[in-house]
């Protein structure tokens, strides 16, 4: 065995100013990709989680590289270089997928799923704002169901990796979770409905 | 995002607050910011190992070349069965190829589809009997030959590693002509090279689960075949298997 140099890792926001100093040198492409490299197998592992499908999870982690790659001369190091990778990789997952709405979602209540087309509950969910149903979400729900909730219906993680990332140990997991907070959710609609509050909307 | 509600830089800062400072106040309480936050550091957080269905060294291994050659310039290889999985191209180019072809045949491109099909037919006719005067010439190719297998910079297509039983480590390539010997080179995820092997005229080489201490940090191999003391080959970066994954 020879030749074992001493290791030096350069932080990202290193690598990322030298890959901007130049971006068509030969230094600049090695610390861009030295850069993407380090992160490579984190944005596969999340795309995978997100999408469920090796493949699809393998395009879609190259589009996000490639991506950042092809933008790198646009990011201003505000923060972490992961936040804006993650923001990158969110825009492309979330987008190719379903969002569950928040009174209906078929992963965690297949049996009980009505037509929403004609549910009043998700039609006022329909017509509200975000920061109505933000406001009716804080009054109504748990800080644990508020954050489950959340992530499932506007991060769109999955059910399992809410169990995962919230720490939630009984039985059934973020399901359990989430249907008691959907249900909470569909009274305080009825009520809203039957008490004729606005609640933001705006029509 | 609501206006009292943080960018996500902003966030990861908020955490690290003491409680009462105002932006860790508000993280508490708002779901939305809450979530963000949670949703991030998922992504950050690499404890949990995928599935096996995932694949997850062999997509890692793909992703690394693709990066190399898109970034470096390197040329990108793949076994039968990534090349097969990916309709011989890279993973999102099937689609893409799809609909550029799509665009190609529309009415307007027509005429220069014959105009090409038309060149091509004069090539074929023409380019032989062009090569075999200039062959009657004697060469004058300037540069290196491209058709010489052992050009700088040319990729050889094989190379795997394996776990054996035992917890061996058995690194192979293929055999390349005009190349008098092998290195195997080991970095690490900072792409630093850590460590590096002769291998001779062996097209192979076999570490001991003793051995393997010496590439310890080692993420990732490549075989760099030498002519003299030039570099006359080599394979793509390739993920070193994990002891817990034997054949």
């Amino acid at each position: 065995m020879s030749q074992k140099r001493p290791v030096s890792e350069p932080s990202d926001q290193e690598l990322v100013r030298l890959a901007k100093a130049d971006p068509e040198g030969e230094a600049s492409r090695r610390a861009a990709c030295m850069l993407l490299s380090r992160h490579r197998d984190r944005v596969y592992a999340w795309c995978y989680r997100r999408l469920g499908n090796a493949d699809e999870a393998l395009d879609a982690a190259q589009e996000v590289l490639l991506s950042a790659y092809r933008h790198l001369s646009t990011y201003e190091p505000r923060g972490e270089f992961g936040t804006w990778l993650y923001t990158i990789a969110r825009n492309r997952c979330v987008s190719q997928q379903r969002r569950p709405s928040l009174i209906h979602d078929a992963d965690v209540d297949p049996d009980l799923i009505p037509d929403p087309a004609n549910d009043p509950a998700q039609i006022l969910v329909d017509r509200m704002s975000e920061e109505a149903l933000l406001d009716l979400i804080r009054s109504h729900l748990d800080p644990l169901e508020q954050e489950a909730l959340w992530l499932r219906c506007f991060e769109q993680m999955p059910v399992e990796r809410i169990t995962a990332v919230l720490g939630i140990r009984q039985s059934s997991g973020a399901r359990g979770i989430l249907q008691r907070a959907r249900r909470r959710m569909r009274e305080a609609l009825a009520r809203t409905q039957a008490t004729g509050e606005a609640l933001g909307d705006e029509t | 995002m609501k206006p009292s509600c943080y960018s996500l830089e902003e966030l990861v800062v908020a955490a690290e607050q003491p409680r009462g400072e105002p932006r860790r106040e508000h993280l508490e309480t708002c779901p939305r910011c809450r979530a963000a936050l949670t949703a991030y550091r998922d992504f950050m957080d690499e404890r949990d190992r995928l599935p096996a269905e995932a694949r997850a060294a062999e997509c890692s291994g793909r992703l690394q070349e693709i990066l190399e050659a898109q970034i470096l310039g390197e040329p990108v290889t793949r076994s039968a069965p990534d090349a097969r999985r990916a309709g011989g191209l890279r993973a999102g180019d099937g689609r893409r190829a799809r609909q550029w072809l799509a665009r190609l045949f529309v009415q307007a491109w027509r005429p220069a589809w014959i105009v090409a099909a038309a060149s091509l037919v004069l090539a074929i006719i023409f380019i032989p009997r062009a090569l075999h005067r200039e062959g009657e010439r004697g060469p004058s190719m300037r540069g290196p030959d491209m058709r010489d297998p052992a050009s700088p910079g040319q990729v050889m297509l094989v190379s795997e590693a394996r776990v054996l039983a035992g917890g061996d480590l058995e690194f192979a390539w293929a055999p390349t002509e005009g190349v008098d010997r092998f290195d195997v080179r080991f970095f690490d995820k900072g792409m630093d090279e850590v460590a590096r092997r002769d291998a001779g005229r062996a097209t192979s080489l076999r570490l001991s689960a003793a051995e393997r201490t010496e590439i310890r940090g080692a993420h990732l191999w490549q075989v760099v075949g030498l002519r003299g003391e030039e570099e006359a080959a080599r394979t793509p970066l390739r993920e070193i298997p994990g002891p817990g994954s034997p054949d």
